[in-house]
């Protein structure tokens, strides 16, 4: 366990990556407005594992896309280590995984992973480093035999694996996920969960999480935010001090059964509004 | 089972019918005694389609080329036309709704017009396969170039990808199988405005042969005629099609099988 986390669960925050500072979010569709997110504040320290944990609706969506600088918020900012978060992917862009692999058919695998670093490094394209790269995280994530696979002759959960290599082989210090494994099966989700974590341990990359699952959140986070129903406000930060490294075998233990009841509890209230 | 096979295996039953028919319909020639400029039998269309000194080669190149040379152009345009409709806002409400109009025009009323400005030659019906082919292109490619997967968007955004790299990374290559759609009808209407493009005036073409045949009720010569205009258009639809499982080979082929069987 590094330093900095022992300190995150002793509840003190080290250096802040991302601030979010008094986001709100009001959509408008013609006379309709859409109260999406509420003066939502959070800082995600360096190389921690965060996740976002909210029903569905209550705009968890939205703060990932804002945070991502996709979306501009109605009012607040989003600091990426004191620089606004839109200046700062332009330089280094954050990695994307969405629920929806989003991979192009027309590409086999090794070509799917190395299609954001065409575009992020078009100045100084250099073919074979980006192959080598994008072969070594697909190779970790278990796809090694499969370079040269067309994406619909892959499961799902395999689909999902070629988006997360996708994203990391731009080598982004930040990866943000929106509910990558809300599509997946029970026994799939897990396999990625535990190879997820294997991965963010290796690449020391900072991780913001969106998910509604609320074992998904525990098992992986080293702090849950929960958010409350419209619109989106934030109920309760909860560190998880369960320690490292997890196995599955971990939601059996006293720690986690209590975690997920207290974010239960919480969840619900935050539903009664 | 090899290609080959399969592919046998397919055009046999259409191929044993075709063959049943023509012998049904010689054998009703024979016992009908119609004579020969009412109903040829297919014995003497197969002569005429297959004797050496006829013009009738001649006659099927110069269709060829107008149906080809127009079907290329047409859909070249119609492409253009696409990426600048999907690209600009200003051609996209500007020319897009003239397109649209223009199309309910029926567009083979264009020939006679075409013969006067273009002359006699091989270029009004080319002009008329033009007219004919872009549209199902435009239709078909904007409607793939515009149906992108909203997540892919997102992601490309993330990355800040510029207008040109979502258009040749993403947008053109999502769009081919749409293409291919626009281009088989466009094959489809590419013969008929080459045969059209010469009922409005020619002096040669397989459309000129059928109509000076029928004229001078030489119906043999004209059942030749459209026989071949039939073999021209299968032809070119087989050849897209052909050249669509060779560029796209990542398609999912769905085979479609009968609900009973
Ligand atoms: N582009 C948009 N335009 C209008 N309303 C939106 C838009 N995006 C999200 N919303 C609304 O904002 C709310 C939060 O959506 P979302 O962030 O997707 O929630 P979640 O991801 O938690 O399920 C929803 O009520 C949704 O309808
Ligand atoms: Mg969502």
């Amino acid at each position: 366990m590094s330093i900095a986390r022992s300190l995150a669960d002793a509840g003190i925050t080290t250096t802040a990556l991302i601030t979010v500072d008094g986001v709100s979010m009001t959509f408008r569709e013609g006379t309709r407005t859409v109260h999406a997110l509420e003066r939502i504040s959070l800082t995600v320290p360096r190389g921690q594992f965060i996740s976002l944990l909210g029903p569905s609706g209550c705009g968890k969506s939205t703060l990932l896309r804002i945070v991502g600088g996709l979306l501009r918020p109605t009012q607040g900012q989003v600091w990426l280590e004191g620089e606004p978060v839109g200046h700062a992917i332009r330089r280094r862009p954050f990695g994307f995984v969405f629920q929806d692999p989003a991979l192009l058919p027309w590409r086999r695998v090794l070509a799917n992973a190395t299609l954001l670093q065409e575009i992020v490094y078009r100045d100084r394209h250099d073919r074979d480093q980006h192959v080598a790269r994008a072969k070594e995280y697909l190779e970790l994530m278990g796809l090694g035999a499969f370079l040269d696979a067309y994406p619909r002759e892959l499961s799902g959960g395999m689909r999902q694996r070629v988006a997360i290599a996708r994203a990391l082989a731009i080598a982004p210090q930040i990866l943000l996920m929106d509910e990558p494994f809300g599509a997946l099966d029970a026994i799939t989700r897990d396999r990625l969960n535990l190879d997820l974590l294997t991965l963010w341990g290796r690449t020391g990359v900072t991780i913001m999480f969106v998910t509604h699952s609320i074992h998904e959140a525990a098992f992986l986070s080293d702090v849950v935010y929960v958010m409350t129903a419209r619109p989106g406000r934030v109920l309760a930060r909860v560190p998880v001090t369960i320690p490292r490294p997890r196995a599955l075998d971990v939601q059996e233990t006293p720690g986690f059964v209590h975690l997920v009841r207290e974010l239960r509890g919480l969840l619900d209230r935050g539903m009664e509004g | 089972m090899s290609r080959l096979v399969r592919v046998w295996a397919a055009a046999v039953p259409p191929l044993a019918v075709v063959l049943a028919l023509l012998a049904a319909w010689e054998a009703a020639s024979i016992v009908s005694r119609f004579p020969t400029y009412v109903l040829p039998r297919p014995s003497q269309i197969a002569r005429e389609l297959l004797h050496p000194g006829s013009l009738f080669w001649t006659h099927t190149w110069i269709t060829l080329q107008e149906t080809l040379i127009g079907f290329v152009i047409g859909s070249l345009v119609g492409l253009t036309l696409a990426i600048a409709i999907v690209l600009s806002p200003l051609i996209r409400r500007s020319i897009y709704p003239l397109i649209v109009l223009f199309q309910t025009v029926p567009k083979i009323v264009l020939a006679p017009i075409f013969i006067i400005w273009f002359g006699y030659g091989l270029l009004p019906k080319e002009m008329l396969v033009v007219v004919l082919a872009f549209f199902p292109v435009t239709v078909d490619a904007i409607h793939g170039l515009t149906s992108m997967d909203p997540t892919l968007v997102d992601l490309l955004h993330s990355v800040s990808a510029s207008r040109w790299e979502i258009l040749w990374k993403i947008q053109l290559p999502h769009s081919t199988p749409h293409i291919f759609s626009g281009l088989k009808v466009a094959s489809t209407l590419s013969v008929i405005g080459a045969i059209v493009g010469e009922w409005a005036g020619a002096n040669g073409g397989l459309g000129f042969l059928i109509l000076s045949s029928s004229a001078q009720l030489e119906t043999v010569r004209m059942f030749s005629g459209v026989v071949a205009v039939s073999i021209i258009g299968l032809l070119l639809f087989y050849a897209v099609s052909r050249l669509e499982d060779w560029l796209l080979p990542w398609r999912e082929k769905v085979e479609v099988r009968h609900p009973l069987g």
